[in-house]
């Protein structure tokens, strides 16, 4: 991916923009691979819905997921399956909202509200939540 | 002394907040559901450059529905108690009602929680939300603090 300004950085952030029912994104720098679901060696991806208590993965809805994101979450890589396509959006400094300290909570993985212009807002994910949220609630268990 | 309040109607029910407490008034705006986020609090709407909670005053208090996510509301009522600030989805608002101390009385006739009190406004009998003490209970803060 482009080499973009990190979280917190001043600058416009190039974030990587999934479309899928609930739009979300993630910092581009954050974004280690995404690739075709065939050619992915990796863990088994997580489903965001099962991540985000939606509901519960299923073998067939991993299967159709086209693609994986791989991303960079601390030391380790969390494995998202995309089932939206991926766009990349600049955004400026005053389009990242970040969520109020009331809704930071263990159970949520965004951290900021993206405001795109005309087109709905995404969510910003935070790969560190998702792990620790993946690790806490949805231990891999043989896969 | 008196107490100046806004009416504000959701899901049918007038009930009023102090309007000390009130910020701004929105129009029609859509919030965005948070997967995660308490019932009370579901979701957030941009609001002078930051992203501020939803409160849902149904699921704060039980005595309703709660909100329909994709469903804006027509009026968002912002304010800001307990060292918070939120936004509140309504149906409508009406003109800020001055009325006399005495004229807020212990609830008699609501049972919606975190309403100690009510008042007549206009010969209508409204529920006075107490924001302090709901938003203190969402996110465990004192109101002084």
């Amino acid at each position: 991916m482009v080499a973009t300004p990190g979280p917190g950085a001043a600058g416009p952030r190039t974030l990587a923009v999934v479309q899928e029912d609930l739009p979300w994104a993630v910092d581009a720098a954050q974004v280690l691979r995404v690739v075709s679901r065939a050619l992915w060696d990796g863990e088994t991806p997580r489903s965001l819905s099962e991540l985000l208590g939606l509901s519960p993965a299923t073998s067939g809805d991993l299967a159709v997921a086209p693609r994986v994101m791989a991303l960079r979450a601390a030391e380790a890589v969390v494995a998202l399956a995309l089932h939206g396509d991926v766009t990349v959006w600049e955004a400026a400094p005053a389009d990242v909202l970040p969520l109020p300290a009331e809704l930071c909570t263990d159970a949520v993985i965004f951290s900021a509200l993206c405001l795109r212009g005309s087109a709905p807002p995404a969510l910003l994910l935070d790969p560190e939540r998702a792990a620790r949220r993946a690790a806490r609630e949805h231990p891999r268990s043989g896969l | 002394m008196s107490k100046a309040l806004l009416p504000l109607r959701r899901a049918g029910q007038w009930m009023v907040v102090e309007a000390e407490q009130v910020q701004d008034i929105l129009g029609v705006v859509t919030w965005v559901p948070i997967p995660g986020a308490p019932s009370a609090l579901p979701g957030v709407l941009p609001w002078r450059g930051r992203a501020i909670a939803v409160l849902d005053v149904g699921a704060a208090t039980g005595a309703f529905a709660a909100l329909a996510a994709n469903a804006p509301a027509a009026r968002n009522v912002v304010v800001h108690a307990a060292n918070v600030t939120v936004a509140i989805p309504v149906e409508a608002v009406q003109e800020v009602q001055q009325v006399s101390d005495d004229a807020v009385t212990p609830r008699q006739l609501t049972t919606m929680q975190h309403c100690s009190r009510e008042v007549q406004v206009q010969g209508v009998p409204m529920p006075l939300l107490d924001l302090g003490a709901l938003l203190s209970s969402l996110v465990g803060r004192g109101e002084g603090a």
